[in-house]
């Protein structure tokens, strides 16, 4: 059960970064460099508002999950840790 | 060598709009390549240029049109809608020779047109998930301004009055147009996405426009693949 539950962490992570790497353009150097502490509004320059928009339609559509965009503050995007335990709260629901 | 790329321009309802082409001597096959709409236009237009001189160096010509209201254009981007941009490429496919069409993103909204040619589409898109970004996009920033609104009173707004997104004035029949409006079904069309039929990168996802001399190749290669295997069928 863990080991499945870690699995699922893992691949979800993988997903979130891939998704950030498509929509910001990051190296692969800085998609490896992210952990759930890393900063990412304000800290990654190419995270605008319009990215926002752009990364929020995309993981709806490669995650296959529903984002309500009540739920969607400045604090989600806070961190990389941040952003993949929304994705896990959305694609468990 | 490289073929010279060539500006010119096509009726639209009386107006003269942009076209960009590439027409190398003798060549049997004529694309027309229909834009993603909006931003993504922005985002994909060197890439597909790169691909239309590669497409040019094989004998293959290429047209690539501004939409009325879009781009160069002159025109009020309120006086369009999808229909009137169907009209304006059948008049292309007519006056131009066009042989093969290839839709990009939300270009494929429109693509039903010369249905008895070859289609080509990539990466084809629901009017409504183009609308949804455009309008999360305006819903954050009318929040980092302060604005309490939400999704819901956006839409009621662009319903019936149209709306202003990412620079772009949608009146409500274009925003309720692309709302509805889903890739039509058109017999033996070629589906093709990026990083499967095509290498490459979701350019119009990127929050900057970029160039990829990897998708620009691969793309000509799967284009020019398509049309000589097409251009038997016809």
């Amino acid at each position: 059960m863990s080991d499945n539950s870690n699995q699922n962490d893992n691949s979800m992570e993988n997903k979130v970064k891939s998704i950030l790497q498509d929509i910001l353009g990051l190296s692969q150097n800085q998609v490896d460099g992210l952990d759930y502490d890393s900063e990412l509004f304000g800290a990654i320059p190419e995270l605008d508002s319009m990215a926002v928009a752009g990364l929020l339609t995309e993981m709806e559509e490669s995650l296959d999950i529903i984002i309500d965009d009540d739920d969607v503050d400045a604090e989600l995007f806070e961190t990389f840790g941040t952003l993949v335990s929304f994705a896990k709260a959305k694609a468990n629901e | 060598m490289s073929i010279d790329l060539l500006f010119g321009s096509y009726d639209h309802q009386g107006h003269r709009e942009a076209m960009v082409a590439t027409t190398p001597k003798d060549s049997k096959e004529h694309i027309l390549f229909i834009p993603p709409l909006f931003a993504e236009m922005n985002k994909m237009r060197s890439t597909m240029i790169e691909s239309m001189r590669q497409l040019a160096d094989r004998g293959i010509a290429s047209t690539l049109p501004d939409l009325a209201g879009c781009n160069e254009s002159l025109q009020n981007l309120r006086q369009q809608n999808l229909n009137s941009w169907r009209m304006a490429l059948e008049h292309i496919v007519d006056q131009h020779n066009i042989t093969h069409v290839a839709a990009f993103r939300g270009g494929c909204l429109i693509d039903n047109i010369a249905i008895d040619k070859p289609h080509f589409r990539l990466n084809s898109v629901k009017g409504a998930n183009i609308i949804k970004t455009m309008m999360r996009s305006k819903l954050i920033a009318l929040k980092e301004s302060g604005l309490d609104e939400t999704l819901d009173g956006l839409s009621q707004i662009a319903v019936h009055d149209g709306i202003e997104l990412a620079g772009y004035e949608l009146s409500a029949a274009l925003y309720n147009d692309l709302q509805n409006a889903v890739p039509m079904t058109i017999e033996g069309t070629s589906e093709n996405k990026v990083g499967q039929q095509v290498d490459g990168i979701s350019l119009w996802i990127r929050s900057e426009p970029e160039y990829s001399a990897l998708m620009a190749q691969s793309l000509a290669d799967t284009l020019s693949l398509w049309c000589k295997e097409t251009s038997t069928q016809l």
